[in-house]
């Protein structure tokens, strides 16, 4: 059922934006409210009673975001530049989840840099989502503020 | 794990306050209409013989929003503004003018002004104009205009700087810059030809501008800094990202208390030096993500990129290839870019550079002070860099504080 209601929104995300201008005319709300959920996420972390509420509060929110990405991805035009910030977005928050579990050659993030960590991924998506003078589309926000909104 | 079951009601609210608080935004950027306001505390003439010349140059038609570590929501073009402020009424040698782009549009309305000009001189506020954009001006035509048309300062032996406060600019106009004009690309050629508009070679080495702040990102690149080195004698600039706090402008203040402007212009270095110290110092409170600054000496800097041109990697957008034709592109120091060299002090630079806390660069430790585009899976051959690595440490004086307050409802002036 989750899962189901996460697809639906993504699909209609993705139906909602598929006219460049009208992505254009909203991504500022849009954008707005992506930082806000992000915001509320970590500071959600920073007051989780102790370590291991930390980890799964940021656990949750980094493999949430990995894998609704990687489902958008697969629905998004091959050829579009949705598809391309997706993945480059969906890699992010694999390096994430790995490295918050030691994985992937990562040392694991230590309990005491747990509320420095959700700063970190905050500062990162708040400056430069995607780096390398990329900007996000309003199709990539629609996306990415459902799958917030999902996981709060 | 703890879910809101009621999502879409609480997006709900929030699109509602985000229209309550547009809606009071708007009302008050209708009050930023052309109204010139006397200078407070009488005569707007300066007491103190001008020496000075600071002109800021903040954008604020794209998203700025970011949070602080305690979650409080600010925007970084109207806290660039509050620091511009700032060093405008404590600078009594110097004209300060504030450009701040806005967008085009408020509530679906076009403005009457899309931006807003402070002027200060001696300290006091002289005047504060709404101002419009030609819908093709993008070099800056009509801040060069009110600059001209309002500066009082004898050219001889009037030391400028100018300070860009913004996103990226881009190599070429491929994509939107301002969000209210998304059919209107800015490039960082059409940066330098906004700063010839400002005219003027009354800096140090003959150049217009004694120093320019480039607060962006990828502002350090081959291409950026060789377009715009010809106009300052000294640069400072972001190879990599730069979080949206921006860069550290507040020892402005400082250089103005200085006896004599020929004083300066000998120290002129040193204070380049200082900005920089001091935006990486704040960098280093203030974010966890990469830090890297450089700042580039005119002619040394100008010589090293004219010497290894062949070596950048252009962006294939330049060779007229079709998008779809174009290889991808990744960001990678130019030291490590075949045939570009160290870089570094050896090149006119000085490099201020913190690897991330977390992340896969949080190892990294070359650093040219060159950021070079190539494509994705280029040979790589490291060339062992020489940079001048600035000890980390608080600056020797410290700047008054910002409010560093949250946004609100309000005009940030």
């Amino acid at each position: 059922m989750k899962k189901s209601l996460a697809m639906l929104l993504l699909g209609l995300g993705l139906f909602a934006v598929s006219v460049p201008a009208q992505a254009a005319a909203g991504s500022a709300v849009l954008e707005e409210q992506y930082k806000s959920a992000l915001n509320r996420i970590v500071q959600e972390v920073r007051q989780a009673p102790g370590p291991a509420e930390k980890r799964a509060v940021l656990g949750h929110f980094v493999t949430g975001m990995r894998d609704g990405l990687q489902r958008a991805e697969g629905m998004a035009s091959p050829q579009s530049q949705d598809r391309a910030a997706l993945q480059i977005l969906s890699g992010k928050f694999s390096g994430y989840a790995a490295e918050l579990d030691g994985m992937g050659g990562y040392v694991r993030v230590a309990d005491a840099d747990l509320d420095a960590y959700a700063g970190f991924i905050q500062q990162s998506m708040e400056q430069a989502p995607l780096g390398g003078g990329v900007y996000l589309s309003g199709t990539a926000l629609i996306i990415i503020l459902l799958l917030l909104i999902f996981l709060l | 794990m703890r879910r809101r079951p009621t999502g879409t009601a609480s997006v709900t609210v929030m699109v509602g306050a985000f229209r309550l608080v547009s809606a009071m935004l708007g009302l008050l950027a209708w009050g930023c209409a052309p109204t010139a306001i006397p200078a407070p505390g009488g005569s707007p003439e300066a007491k103190t013989p001008l020496r000075f010349q600071f002109i800021y140059m903040i954008h604020g038609d794209a998203g700025y929003t970011f949070h602080d570590r305690n979650g409080v929501r600010h925007s970084a073009d109207a806290d660039a503004v509050e620091q511009a402020v700032l060093v405008a009424r404590s600078s009594p040698a110097a004209e300060v003018y504030i450009f701040h782009q806005k967008p085009v549009k408020a509530l679906g309305v076009v403005r009457r002004s899309d931006a807003t000009m402070l002027f200060y001189r001696g300290g006091a506020l002289i005047e504060r104009r709404g101002y419009r954009r030609e819908a093709e001006d993008v070099e800056f035509k009509a801040e060069a205009a009110l600059y001209h048309a309002l500066s009082a300062a004898p050219d001889a032996g009037i030391v400028r700087t100018f300070a860009w406060f913004g996103h990226e600019i881009p190599v070429t106009s491929d994509l939107p810059y301002s969000r209210s004009r998304p059919d209107k690309g800015f490039t960082i050629a059409a940066f330098a030809k906004g700063l010839e508009r400002f005219g003027g070679s009354t800096g140090p080495g003959g150049k217009p501008f004694a120093i320019i702040l480039l607060s962006s990102c990828h502002g350090g690149t081959p291409e950026a800094t060789s377009a715009i080195l010809p106009y300052a004698a000294y640069l400072v600039a972001a190879p990599g990202e730069v979080h949206l706090s921006y860069l550290d402008a507040r020892a402005l203040s400082r250089m103005a208390e200085t006896p004599a402007a020929s004083f300066w212009l000998a120290q002129s270095e040193d204070w380049a030096r200082t900005i920089a110290a001091e935006s990486f110092a704040r960098l280093q409170k203030v974010t966890s993500t990469d830090i890297r600054l450089s700042l580039y000496e005119s002619p040394k800097a100008s010589a090293w990129l004219e010497a290894h041109r062949e070596a950048w990697v252009r962006d294939p957008r330049d060779d007229g290839e079709a998008p779809e034709n174009r290889a991808a592109m990744e960001a990678r120091d130019c030291a490590l870019v075949p045939g570009f060299g160290p870089g570094g002090a050896e090149a006119g630079v000085t490099v201020f550079q913190q690897a991330p806390k977390f992340g896969p660069d949080k190892s990294r430790s070359i650093g040219s002070g060159w950021e070079c585009r190539v494509p994705i899976g280029s040979p790589v051959q490291f060339t062992e860099p020489a940079p001048t690595i600035e000890p980390a440490g608080a600056p020797a004086v410290q700047n008054p504080p910002l409010k560093s307050a949250p946004v609100a409802a309000s005009d940030p002036y």
